[in-house]
This record gives structure tokens, sequence and C-alpha cells, in this order.
């Protein structure tokens, strides 16, 4: 496809152009151009390998953290050059929050889980403030109620699920703008799984969200808009419901239909 | 795409089994019309008995499809051009049912007939029409299994020739009635044979479309062309 650009009523939050990314003379990325809308729930799909959480964690410059990993091109956000090296990755990475495959916690306690992020960033100016925003975000996260008389445990005590929701209110906690999931439920039991497809919905009405899925079925579930890569390159970008009734792309059709290319 | 087997052998085997099945109602119902035509002719009661209760074979395949589809949609979640097969087999499995009823109609109509004095038969060759009809379905049923859109398209616009067939059917029926009041029993029965005829035409021209989906993923852009005016016609 020529135009990866979507027609829609939404606004574009985030516009990469000719990403391309390298780990040492490999590339892994080739000039990849996409926008994205604003408020609403982006899928990156493809076999592993094929570069889609490579380009998810160009948006907070997680590519910077490993060791010959090189990226080209421009992801613009607002007046932000993400890749400008004038950018702060620790302040780009509170307006673009990531939750992991794995739930990871902090070894502390609930409260300060949630705590931790708005403290080093001076968001708030006292111990009343701090504790409307920990319980504001914990119940964005949808687990005040299961958490509000135990606050002070350790939040690895909690199940897999409310963990991984914890780190979704972690991420909140610091009013990002764009929230990137790399594999949110893959460690989660089915029903786990079901309240934080749930609650991404839910906070789409606030961020803009990305996320890289291995379900194709969660992808369909969650997003309004898909995008199949395959060996480094966006094959096929539209809305979600078109790629899985009617992808223009044969490439997409294979993977998408399970079927031996 | 269709010559990728899928990783899931059970999910190819699944689709497979579907298909035949259907294959099988396409065959059914395409043969109960073409019996329904020639009985009009033939007169051939023990053929029309046969035909009126093979029916019922008909509507247990529509039940086997659908129940087959909605396993698949529930256990193998298709996508994409596996969703659209599926959709379409059980709209199409529905239009064969349909045609099956309308056959079984015209057979039940045709024995009414039959039973009657060969001179209050008004003189009037309801076969032509019929035998279109039958054409666009045998080009339907091979355009369904080939993926063929081009053949599904030429059937989508014969439905205008049955369209006027029908028409002029209409309008020579009524005036032999009008002619001669004797022919009436008889002239109504063949103008609901007629009707039943046209839809069965309209149904060929549903399932031409149907294939236009299957393979493109959407239906044909243009609205389907019509020419039927038996609802404007009050006299002779």
């Amino acid at each position: 496809m020529d135009d990866m650009a979507i027609q829609g009523k939404q606004d574009i939050k985030i516009q990469a152009d000719d990403v391309r990314v390298f780990y040492g003379e490999k590339q892994a990325l080739n000039g990849v151009s996409i926008d994205i809308q604003e408020r609403s729930v982006t899928a990156f799909i493809g076999p592993s390998g094929c570069g889609k959480s490579t380009f998810l964690r160009c948006f907070n410059r997680m590519n910077d953290v490993i060791p010959n990993c090189r990226v080209e091109g421009s992801i613009t956000m607002g007046d932000t050059q993400i890749n400008d090296p004038q950018v702060d990755p620790v302040l780009l990475r509170a307006r673009v929050g990531m939750v992991f495959q794995k739930p990871n916690p902090f070894p502390k306690t609930i409260f300060e889980n949630v705590a931790y992020g708005p403290r080093i960033h001076g968001l708030v100016s006292d111990k009343a403030e701090m504790e409307n925003l920990v319980e504001d975000s914990l119940r964005k996260a949808g687990l005040w109620k299961e958490v509000a008389d135990r606050l002070n445990d350790q939040a690895t005590g909690l199940s897999g699920g409310q963990q991984q929701r914890l780190c979704i209110a972690r991420a909140i906690a610091v009013d990002p703008e764009v929230l990137l999931m790399d594999e949110p439920c893959s460690a989660l039991d089915p029903i786990a799984t079901a309240v934080v497809e749930e609650l991404i919905a839910d906070l789409a009405q606030r961020y803009t969200i990305l996320i890289v899925t291995h379900s194709m079925q969660q992808a369909a579930r969650v997003s309004q808009r898909t995008a199949y890569f395959h060996l480094g390159t966006l094959v096929e970008y539209g809305n979600t419901a078109d790629i899985f009734t009617r992808p223009q792309n044969e490439q997409t059709e294979a993977y998408i239909s399970g079927k031996i290319g | 795409m269709e010559s990728h087997s899928h990783i899931s052998t059970a999910f190819d085997r699944d689709l497979e089994q579907l298909t035949a099945k259907m294959r099988v109602l396409g065959e059914t119902a395409i043969g109960q019309f073409a019996n329904a035509l020639d009985s009009l002719a033939t007169q051939d009661q023990d053929q029309l008995e046969q035909l009126i209760a093979k029916d019922d074979e008909i509507d247990d395949l529509e039940a086997e499809i659908h129940e087959q589809a909605l396993q698949i949609i529930a256990l193998r979640a298709p996508r994409a051009e596996d969703l659209r097969t599926v959709m379409v087999m059980m709209r199409v499995a529905s239009i064969f049912e349909r045609i099956g009823d309308y056959s079984r109609n015209i057979a039940r109509r045709a024995t009414v007939i039959a039973s009657v004095d060969a001179k209050t038969v008004p003189s009037v060759n309801i076969g032509r029409t019929g035998l279109i009809v039958l054409d666009m379905l045998n080009n339907v049923q091979t355009a369904f299994y080939e993926r063929d859109v081009d053949l599904a398209i030429s059937v989508w616009h014969r439905d205008v020739e049955v369209d006027h067939h029908h028409t002029n059917f209409h309008k020579e029926i009524l005036a032999t009635m009008t002619s001669n009041t004797s022919s009436v029993p008889v002239g109504v029965h063949l103008l609901f044979i007629a009707k039943n005829i046209e839809r069965i035409g309209d149904y060929a021209t549903g399932i031409a479309e149907q294939i236009h989906f299957l393979v493109n993923g959407v239906v044909p852009e243009e609205g389907r062309p019509k020419a039927d005016r038996t609802s404007k016609i009050l006299g002779v």
C-alpha cells in the first residue's frame, strides 16, 4: 500500500515517517510510515521477528538502552520530535508510558508503586494530593476496589492480573498521553486477560494506546486499527474490522487466516 | 490464496466438509427445480410426488450446513476470506433452501394442473423462462466453486432477461384468462408458477452477489438491474 494514512474524524496523535531501525549492521525495520490516531487503540501484529516490538519501543526511545541499536527517520508527537537528541528520554517516558509482557511491580508496597513516578517527576506537593492521585490512578486502572484496604501490602503479593493493572496504574499516575503495551496479557489467564482488555477499552477514552500482541483475537477485540508487519516492513494498516474481514494484501490474509505462505 | 493450506489441518478438513455438503445441497436444489420444470411438461404424477417428498432432504441439508458453520465460527475463529466463506455458505444454503421450497410449490401446482381437463389449460410456454433460470442456477453453481466472478456477474445481468420474459408471460396469461374465463382456475396457478420461477431467478442473482462478496469482500457496486413490471399491470 502506498498510503498508510487512515482517513478518519479523529486527530492524529503521532506521525511516524520512514522509521528505520538497525541492530549493528542488521536492519530490523525498513522505513515505516504510519499515522496514529489520538484516543484510540492501534494494534501491531505479525510473526515473531517482524519488527513490531522494535517499532513500539521507538515511541518512547526504549531502543536507546539496547547496545548498537540505531533509529533513523522521524516520529512526531505534537511539537516533539521523539528522536531529537535534545529530548530527555526520562521526561518522554512520562508522556509515553509503557506496560510490559510480564507484570514488573517494584518490590515495594502497592501505594509506593503508584506514588513513585509522580514523586520523582514532582507532580504532587503534599501527602493528601499524593493519596488522591494514587487512588485516582488505581481507580482508572480498575484496581481500587480490590486493593483499597491493603495499600501498604507488598505489590508482589497481588495476582498476576492485579500486578499488571498495578503497572498500568503506575504508568497512568504520571499523566501520560500515550500508553505502549507490549503483549500485556501474554502472562495472564483468560479471565485476567478479559479484565485488562476491558480496561484498555476504557483507557482509550483518555489515552492513545499502542499494543503489540501475538493474539489476533485480542487485536480484533481491543483495537480500532491494526498494522500488520512482516520482515521489518509495514505490510498493511487499516481499520481493524476491515483487516479481519477483507484484508487487501495476500501476506496479511495468509497470516491472519493461519495459512502456510 | 486458496492453494494455501491452514496450519491447522482440522480447519482445512472442516471447510472441505462444509464445501462438500454445500455442493450436495446446491445440486439437489437445482435438480428439484429442473424436475419441477420437466414435470410441468410431462405431468408425471410419480415424479411430482417424489419431488414434493424430497424437499425435506433440502431442509435437513440446510440445517446441517448451518450447524457446521456455527461450529467453525465457534471453534476455528475464521478470519478474512475464511470468514467470508463461512458467512456466504450460510447465506447461500438458505437461498438454496428457498429455491427448494419454490420448486416444491411449482410441483404442487403442477399436480393440480395435471388433474384438470387439458382444454382449460392456457396454451402458453412457461418453460422458456424456466430454462433461462435453470441455466443461471447452473452457472452460479459453477462460479461458486471456481470463484469465477465474471461468470457470476454475467448471471447477475441476466436477471433483467428473466424479468422481461416474466412480464410478457404475465400479459399473455392475463389475455388468455380475459378471453376465455374457463382458463382462469388454471391460469391463476400458472401465474403463481411464473412468479415462483421469476423469484428463483432473483435467488440466482442473489447467489451471484454472494460470489462477488466472497471473492472481493464487497457486493457489486451498481444496483441490481430490475425489469419486472408485473406489479404495474392492471389489465390487457
